[in-house]
């Protein structure tokens, strides 16, 4: 499945957000008006900042990647590459293989920093989370998490609202939106890369400026997609 | 029309101006579509209408269009429409439009409502059943947009009970309803020959 590559093009700003529909009754005759929430939580809109292309190889991904996409017809899984803010630390270290391992010398990896694994099964929208966490910094609220559901729910993101209780290593949060799938016991949560299965929105051409530097914005909204390709 | 009793919490959760709603849409065709207005999947209990425990209602952005609903006490039977979105992410909706029309005839559409917390969005009160039609008609509508792309839409049209397609206080019952309601029931071919002043022979 297609996922943005965030790291290679480093769009100068994005903002995630959720957005739902609502309904208003209008203003009464005091001034005040009712307001309700039709979305049930919301779902995720992802903007992302300009993105300077500057060399070959992010031009030609950025347009494979714009034809890729359909014209948003096609499900892309879009990452929140934000080591500052999220629980990790804010430089990507990379650990080298050694020696009698079936990859070479000097490759790097990168393993995830933070391990969360739910403790206590959830069911679907439920929007009480509870999970074992170690990582190099502790939840304060705010943070992005992702869960990788089976079948045709995909990665899916949540984010943290409030801690309601922090025991023996163990995380009461509360998360928004609610679920999109039930969820066991021993999920893991990403807390590193949060991502989530969004449709592009828009226009996401990039130009060619003096045949040689581009600048391209795309814009996602989660979808729900029948399947999801491999 | 059953009758449900709301908590307390939920009756509050509607008195105040924040609210939470949902609204669900229940047509019984096979497999049953069941659609809800917010985002997402949700699971709802088994009560006198909704007979599958743990059903499954979606949220996909299928149900674009809700028409303003009577309760019918002593008035007119009300003829309302649906709007689906007609660019069928997930299939149901534009199975039915691409179905056989005598496949939604008379399937029975039910709308309900509950109220979601505002603080946790949980369920706060049972669903509503509160309306209840018999589907009829579908049409797609396809209105040229502008950036977005164009806006398809079906159209369905639903009756509540009463409706039939004639629109006069007095008229005859002809072969088309009969046929309408059995497609093979000739039993009243013959009714158009009965008009006043006319005599038929035996035998027809």
């Amino acid at each position: 499945m297609l996922v943005f590559p965030a790291r290679l093009f480093k769009p100068q700003s994005f903002k995630p957000r959720l957005v739902g529909g609502s309904v208003t009754g209008g203003q009464s005759l005091g001034g005040a008006s009712q307001y309700g929430d039709l979305s049930g939580g919301g779902l995720w809109s992802i903007e992302f900042g300009p993105s300077t292309l500057w060399d070959r190889e992010q031009m030609l991904t950025w347009w494979a990647m714009e034809a890729a996409l359909t014209n948003g017809a096609t499900p892309i899984v879009v990452p929140i590459v934000d080591r500052r803010h999220q629980p990790v630390n804010f430089a990507l270290t990379t650990t080298p293989f050694d020696d009698t391992t079936l990859w070479d010398d000097d490759v790097a990896w990168d393993q995830a920093e933070v391990d969360a694994v739910v403790t206590v099964a959830a069911a679907l929208r439920a929007t009480t989370l509870i999970f074992s966490y170690s990582g190099p910094k502790a939840l304060v609220g705010g943070e992005l998490l992702s869960i990788l559901h089976a079948g045709n729910k995909g990665w899916r993101m949540h984010r943290v609202t409030r801690i309601d209780d922090l025991s023996a290593g163990v995380y009461t949060v509360q998360i928004r939106p609610p679920l999109r799938a039930a969820v066991d016991v021993d999920t893991p949560l990403n807390f590193d890369t949060p991502r989530v299965v969004c449709r592009a929105v828009g226009d996401v051409g990039a130009g060619l400026e003096s045949h040689r530097f581009g600048e391209g914005q795309a814009a996602f909204v989660e979808c729900f997609p029948p399947s999801l390709p491999d | 029309m059953p009758i449900q009793s709301w908590e307390y919490a939920a009756q509050r959760a509607l008195a105040g101006d924040l609210v939470a709603p949902c609204i669900l849409f229940r047509m019984a065709t096979d497999p049953v579509i069941r659609l809800a207005s917010i985002v997402g999947d949700l699971e709802l209990p088994a009560d006198n209408i909704e007979t599958t425990e743990d059903a499954v209602y979606t949220g996909m952005g299928e149900l674009t269009g809700i028409p303003q609903l009577s309760d019918l006490v002593n008035g007119l039977a009300e003829r309302v429409e649906f709007v689906l979105s007609g660019a069928a992410v997930d299939g149901t909706a534009s199975e039915l439009a691409s179905g056989e029309a005598a496949s939604i005839r008379e399937v029975e559409v039910n709308l309900g409502f509950f109220v979601f917390g505002v603080a946790d969005l949980q369920r706060l009160s049972p669903v509503e059943w509160l309306w209840d039609g018999t589907a009829d008609i579908l049409k797609v509508n396809r209105q040229p947009g502008d950036d977005a792309g164009a806006i398809r839409s079906i159209v369905l049209s639903v009756g509540s009970i009463f409706t039939s397609r004639k629109k006069p206080a007095v008229s005859f019952w002809t072969p088309f309803d009969q046929r309408r309601r059995s497609n093979d029931d000739a039993f009243c071919d013959h009714v158009p020959k009965y008009n006043a002043g006319t005599t038929v022979t035996w035998p027809i």
